[in-house]
C-alpha cells in the first residue's frame, strides 16, 4: 500500500509537470472557458466508469 | 439481457436528470452570472480538494467518504418483478447522490455542473461511462459460466472490487490534472 501510494504520488507529480509544459507551449490551452467542457466530460465519464467497482 | 438493458437505461436517465438539475440550479441561483474566471478558480480548488479525498480513500482502503453511505436495497428482488427492481436500482445508482461513491471524480463532475461550467448533457457522459462497460462485462463468458455453474464460483466481481484503489488513484490523477490545467489556463 505504501509503495502504491508513493508510485501514485510520483505519477501525479510527473503528470502535473507534463501538463504545465504542454499548457505553456499550446496557445489553445489558455482559454479556460473552452477547456472546462472536455474536462467536465472526461471527469463524468471516468466517474461513471468508477461506479462499476462499487459494492 | 432485457433486465440489464433496463438497469443501464435507468442509470443513464437518472444521470442525465441529475446533471441537468445541477445545471438548472446553477442558472436559477445566479451562479452562471459570476465571472468565468471566479468559477474556474472555484472549480480548480474544488477538484484539487477532491483529489486529496481520493488519495485519503486509497490510504485507508475505503470508498469515497463524501456522500450517502447506502446501496440499493436487495430485498426488493424478493417482493417485486426483476425488471421493475432493475429499473429502480439503475435509477437509484444513476442519481449519484443516493448511493456509495467509489471515487471523488463523481463529485468533481457534479461540482462543475453546479458551477455552470459543464454542458447540461454531461450526465449522458457519466451514464455511458458506466453503462457501456457494464453491458460489455455482462457479455463476457466468465459471468455466463458463473450463472450456469452447479457450485458457487467467483465470476470475477471480487477481482473488480479489489481494483478499487487503482480506480481511486486514476480519479485522483485526473482531478489533479484537471485542476492544474484550469489554474494554468488562468495564469498563462
Amino acid at each position: 500500500m505504501r509503495r502504491m501510494y508513493t508510485e501514485s504520488v510520483h505519477l501525479l507529480v510527473r503528470t502535473v509537470g507534463v501538463l504545465h509544459l504542454v499548457v505553456h507551449r499550446c496557445d489553445m490551452l489558455t482559454d479556460a472557458a473552452a477547456l472546462v467542457t472536455p474536462i467536465a466530460l472526461a471527469l463524468a465519464f471516468v466517474a461513471g466508469f468508477s461506479q462499476l467497482f462499487s459494492p | 439481457m432485457s433486465i440489464a438493458a433496463a438497469f443501464a437505461a435507468a442509470f443513464v436517465g437518472a444521470a442525465v436528470a441529475m446533471f441537468a438539475l445541477a445545471s438548472a440550479a446553477a442558472t436559477m441561483l445566479g451562479i452562471t452570472q459570476l465571472p468565468v474566471h471566479w468559477r474556474v478558480v472555484l472549480a480548480g480548488t474544488g477538484l484539487l480538494s477532491m483529489a486529496v479525498v481520493d488519495l485519503r480513500s486509497m490510504l485507508r482502503s475505503t470508498y469515497c467518504p463524501i456522500g450517502w453511505r447506502r446501496q440499493a436495497p436487495r430485498i426488493l428482488m424478493r417482493r417485486y418483478h426483476m425488471l421493475a427492481v432493475a429499473t429502480l436500482w439503475g435509477f437509484d445508482t444513476g442519481l449519484l447522490v443516493t448511493t456509495f461513491r467509489v471515487a471523488a471524480a463523481s463529485w468533481g463532475a457534479l461540482y462543475l455542473a453546479a458551477l455552470g461550467l459543464s454542458p447540461q448533457w454531461t450526465g449522458f457522459a457519466y451514464g455511458v461511462g458506466f453503462a457501456l462497460p457494464f453491458l460489455m462485462l455482462l457479455a463476457r463468458p466468465g459471468l455466463g459460466r458463473a450463472a450456469r455453474a452447479a457450485t458457487p464460483m467467483d465470476p470475477g466481481l471480487e477481482t473488480m472490487l479489489r481494483m478499487r484503489s487503482l480506480i481511486q488513484g486514476f480519479s485522483a490523477a485526473l482531478l489533479i490534472a484537471s485542476g492544474a490545467v484550469l489554474f494554468s489556463s488562468l495564469i498563462a
